[in-house]
């Protein structure tokens, strides 16, 4: 359950992480558990984005659906909702759900995926929180079940999952590798454009300083220089 | 106070008629708010309103108060943002702060993503009035799915779109600490057109150094 498969969408690279288990907690246990209830699904997938806009990955899935390529599918099958810009907020449900969704988008099941799933009709919950945690849950019902679903909560659930699952993530990583203030300003300076004879100026300090301090940043972020150092910095979230 | 299903069919007939304000106005009754700010914190200038979508805040709040909520709201960290979506955050205007005596102290800001676009939106409430916090949770979402129908408040920021693969392939080079001379081996291309690509990428991205080149790329999803 927590194996992450990603599937890079066409250049077909594939990797294999583990979600650590002391990552997985109680409460994400009882947040899925709640989801799931609530949403009587059937199968269900959950699906997450990596850092790069194209690598996605099924993180949780029903037991039926565990096999690599029928996963590699339901991650083919989410990434078309992200194409376009603004399905990127709203639910999506199969064609034939009716129109008891308010706002939902309908998309027609595709062969592969039908066969996948067990039940009548599905929906897909994205979640865009913003450059992180983003993803989609994804989950198959009777068509009955879908007109009286409370999508609303449903999708609030969801949101609350995805953000427990990039608490988990950010646990995991090494809590802000240590890095102190003088050299977080300094990073952020040199990433608005400041070069060091100005960011010194900025902080009243010499440039030696202002370089000692980008010197000792680049370091902890295990970079070669400032400008990868920046980039890492920013990815981790440590800079605005 | 109409109750929520009724609420989304009145917002889906806002979408045909085209008109966003609506929408909001009817999102601002549901929570018993006043005044509603809806604004987008990934276009906030100092210099222009384009970061202000719809409102009907008195204008000097806007300008004032809206402006600083905005500008503070650009500037956090982006691991807080993505924590921070779709949670209401009820706080209180700055002492110095000259509201209408009708209006309380407290407002509510609520951040949200629609389609690629970070917006705010932010109520403010009448001071004999006590806000349904559960109900704000919804409008989060309900905003959401509203304003990704509307063009004007959903659409992608202004990235540097016209990046060619090259420069794009550059960059992630560069993100990796590689130097000119690296780049020009790993692609198989002169250190002078490395060198060329960058000073392209720095002017379309009206960049000054190589550090805020690639600020600019992460913080745009570029790479």
């Amino acid at each position: 359950m927590n194996i992450e498969l990603s599937v890079q969408s066409g250049a077909g690279r594939l990797a294999a992480s583990a979600l650590p288990s002391a990552a997985w907690s109680h409460e994400l246990d009882e947040m899925l558990r709640s989801l799931l209830s609530a949403a009587a699904a059937k199968d269900h997938a959950i699906i997450r984005q990596g850092g790069a806009s194209d690598r996605a990955a099924v993180v949780l899935s029903s037991p039926a659906l565990d096999a690599d390529e029928d996963r590699a599918g339901i991650v083919r099958f989410a990434a078309q909702f992200s194409k376009s810009a603004e399905s990127l907020s709203r639910p999506i449900i199969s064609a034939d759900g009716g129109s008891s969704i308010p706002f939902a988008d309908r998309v027609d099941w595709p062969g592969e995926i039908a066969a996948l799933f067990d039940g009548d009709a599905f929906v897909a919950l994205p979640v865009r929180l913003g450059m992180l945690g983003n993803g989609t849950f994804l989950f198959s019902t009777d068509l009955d079940r879908l007109r009286s679903v409370d999508v609303i909560a449903l999708h609030r659930k969801t949101h609350c999952l995805f953000k427990l699952l990039l608490t988990a993530d950010i646990r995991r990583k090494a809590p802000r590798q240590n890095l102190n203030d003088r050299e977080l300003e300094c990073l952020q300076l040199a990433g608005e454009g400041l070069k060091s004879e100005l960011i010194a100026e900025r902080l009243s300090l010499s440039v030696h300083t202002v370089n000692a301090y980008l010197g000792t940043a680049t370091a902890k972020l295990d970079s070669v220089n400032r400008i990868q150092a920046i980039a890492k910095a920013l990815r981790l979230g440590y800079l605005a | 106070m109409i109750d929520r299903s009724q609420l989304l069919e009145k917002l889906e007939r806002g979408v045909g008629a085209g008109n966003l304000s609506i929408g909001l106005e009817l999102l601002s009754a549901y929570v018993g708010a006043e005044h509603y700010l809806l604004s987008r914190y990934d276009v906030f200038s100092e210099d222009a309103y384009a970061f202000v979508i719809s409102s009907d805040w008195p204008f000097d709040l806007v300008r004032s108060f809206g402006a600083a909520l905005t500008r503070r709201y650009s500037k956090r960290n982006e691991v807080d943002r993505c924590m921070e979506a779709y949670e209401p955050q009820f706080a209180s205007c700055p002492g110095d702060l000259r509201l209408p005596a009708h209006l309380s102290e407290a407002y509510c800001s609520i951040p949200f993503n629609a389609g690629q676009a970070r917006l705010l939106l932010t109520f403010l409430m009448r001071a004999d009035v006590i806000v349904a916090r559960d109900r704000m949770h919804d409008v989060a979402l309900m905003a959401s799915y509203y304003c990704s129908r509307f063009e004007h408040a959903a659409y992608a920021p202004e990235n540097v779109l016209d990046l060619t693969e090259r420069e794009i392939e550059c960059l992630n080079w560069i993100a990796e600490g590689k130097t000119s001379d690296e780049m020009s081996v790993i692609i198989g291309i002169s250190r002078n057109t490395v060198n060329n690509y960058i000073t392209s990428i720095m002017r379309k991205t009206a960049t000054k150094t190589r550090s805020e080149a690639i600020a600019f790329a992460v913080r745009n999803s570029l790479i």
